[in-house]
């Protein structure tokens, strides 16, 4: 696993994404070791149904966010509904962290600043 | 080059890290007085003596540690030295969150075993105010998509999809009798989901803007006021450009529930529908008339929470990402064996109706941290009951969870109700503290 880190744009993305959706207000630098838990949608005792489709909502709209304002692209072979569901997948299990979250991501999306 | 401590606790544990390049077993011991601020030369060879806490309060860390990194070799004069400190220390060991960690460090090693890790198996200690006496166990909780497939949506920020997913997930206590929620369930799910909007169409130059503050960003020192500017200015750029997101999914259903002991066993097949809405953009309607986060939007006013237009700490802001997300379901109950139903005498199949509802949002602030109110509630119920199981309360089963407590530090849960296979309800207090890596 990539060392948390700015320059990673990964990193940075998905930390901008939380922030943005309000979902943790720290600084970039204690947010690496956050746990989905403690992100403002996670909520105790749901059954893994709700959690799994809640979890699919928040990636659904952090997908909006790398892909719509963030200019990211998706990897060659990725497709939306299989990128929302790499991201649901970490959001959905309380103990992952967002650093994972964002090794995650870095998996389906081209974080490469793109010039328009 | 040396290294200073602050504290006893401090010292003890600097003196129990070898010396780099001086292995203790080289090196002639050397007892060291616990004195707070002590400057130890880096290198020298050091020791600790076996009665470093004695006669006074060693924590619960320092003390651990002591256990852990010297071995047992203390252990006899340490227990005779404190007897007090050594219950302490295995009471520590013997806690759940210590047991959940050694077994997390576990996981992670380089073994068949880590794939683990993804079912989250969790030490926990079951109390009820019913049942009396703790009792330990564990949870676990796996959800994973096994399959997904994109199917196309021509609007924009709209995200379609299906996809098969298995999820397991419940709690397991030594002592069944004193399981407040003995129910275990393991289904698998095929979903069409669907999110629509979230995100209004920037435009090229908001997007220049982000790349902008985003290098701002990247090159500010790290915890600096500078980074958390930029971050400010870049919730102040993309928020407007929020907007309201609908999601929803239809899946179909199969599910194996049972007690911990399997005895009480039950096949569930049908349908479930879910659907969520989040209002991004405070500026939405939805936002203005979350009249369920009205109470604690007052809350949160009170504690200086928010930060207003203007800058002024005191405003009325509802939130529209609190509204709850709800789903339904209806299922087809079979195979029933030993549930309390079918020791009531009615071992036919039935039909019934399960309803979800959870929402989280914030309450309050203190200093630098937030306290989060989450709920969760779920009632499930039997179509066209018989009466001889409404005349003995088997027809319905409602159970609820609130949680009130920061993303650290102590939290309050208060669970109510029973779940199918409950004969009666019970309800569950807990005061805890919780901590991540």
């Amino acid at each position: 696993m990539a060392e948390w880190n700015k320059n990673n744009l990964a990193h940075t993305n998905t930390f901008l994404a939380l922030r943005i959706l309000a979902q943790t207000k720290r600084k970039f630098s204690a947010a690496g070791n956050l746990a989905v838990k403690q992100l403002e949608f996670f909520v105790a005792g749901e059954t893994p149904q709700m959690r799994a489709a809640r979890a699919k909502s928040l990636a659904s709209q952090m997908h909006n966010l790398f892909v719509m304002v963030f200019a990211s692209r998706l990897e060659q072979g990725a497709t939306n509904a299989g990128a929302v569901k790499t991201m649901a997948d970490v959001l959905a299990d309380g103990e992952k962290t967002v650093h994972e979250l964002a090794d995650a991501a870095d998996e389906k999306y081209d974080f490469s600043e793109q010039i328009e | 080059m040396m290294r200073r401590c602050a504290t006893a606790a401090a010292c003890l544990f600097v003196w129990l890290q070898p010396a780099p390049g001086h292995a203790q077993e080289e090196a002639a011991p050397v007892e060291v007085p616990a004195i707070p601020g002590e400057v130890i030369a880096e290198g020298a060879p050091v020791t600790v003596p076996c009665t470093v806490v004695e006669g006074e309060k060693a924590d619960l860390v320092s003390v651990t540690n002591f256990l852990l990194l010297r071995g047992l070799d203390c252990v006899e004069s340490f227990r005779k030295s404190t007897e007090e400190t050594f219950a302490v220390v295995r009471s520590t060991l013997e806690s759940p969150e210590t047991q959940s960690r050694l077994l997390n460090r576990f996981l992670e090693g380089d073994h068949g075993w880590q794939f683990l890790k993804d079912v989250n198996f969790r030490v926990k200690a079951f109390e009820s105010e019913t049942l009396g006496e703790a009792a330990l166990g564990f949870s676990y909780d796996y959800s994973k998509s096994v399959q997904s497939h994109d199917l196309s949506c021509s609007r924009d920020a709209c995200i379609r999809g299906l996809d098969l997913q298995l999820m397991a997930n419940g709690n397991v206590a030594a002592d069944a009798d004193r399981n407040p929620s003995n129910f275990l369930e393991t289904q698998l799910s095929f979903a069409w989901f669907q999110s629509t909007g979230g995100v209004s169409a920037p435009t090229a130059e908001h997007r220049k803007q982000f790349q902008g503050l985003r290098r701002e960003f990247i090159e500010a020192e790290g915890d600096s006021d500078e980074e958390e500017r930029a971050v400010r200015n870049i919730e102040a750029l993309v928020r407007p450009l929020l907007s309201d997101q609908i999601y929803w999914e239809i899946a179909g259903d199969a599910a194996f529930e049972s007690d911990q002991q399997f005895e009480s066993r039950q096949w569930a097949y049908g349908v479930h529908a879910m659907f969520e809405i989040k209002a991004w953009n405070d500026a939405s309607a939805l936002a203005k008339f979350n009249l369920l986060d009205y109470p604690f939007a007052a809350l949160r006013a009170l504690s200086g929470y928010e930060i207003c237009a203007g800058g002024g700490s005191s405003c009325f802001k509802p939130r529209g990402t609190a509204w709850p997300s709800v789903l339904a379901g209806l299922d087809r109950v079979s195979g029933a064996e030993n549930t309390p139903r079918e020791l009531a005498g009615v071992s036919s199949d039935y039909d019934r109706l399960r309803l979800e509802a959870s929402f989280r949002t914030p309450v309050a602030r203190y200093g630098d941290d937030e306290l989060f109110i989450s709920v969760n509630y779920r009632y499930y119920e039997e179509l066209d009951a018989p009466p001889s199981v409404q005349v003995l309360d088997l027809d319905s089963f409602e159970f609820f969870t609130v949680v009130l407590g920061g993303e650290d530090g102590i939290y309050v849960s208060y669970s109510d109700g029973r779940l199918p296979f409950d004969l009666a309800d019970d309800q569950v207090f807990a005061l805890g503290y919780q901590f991540h890596r």
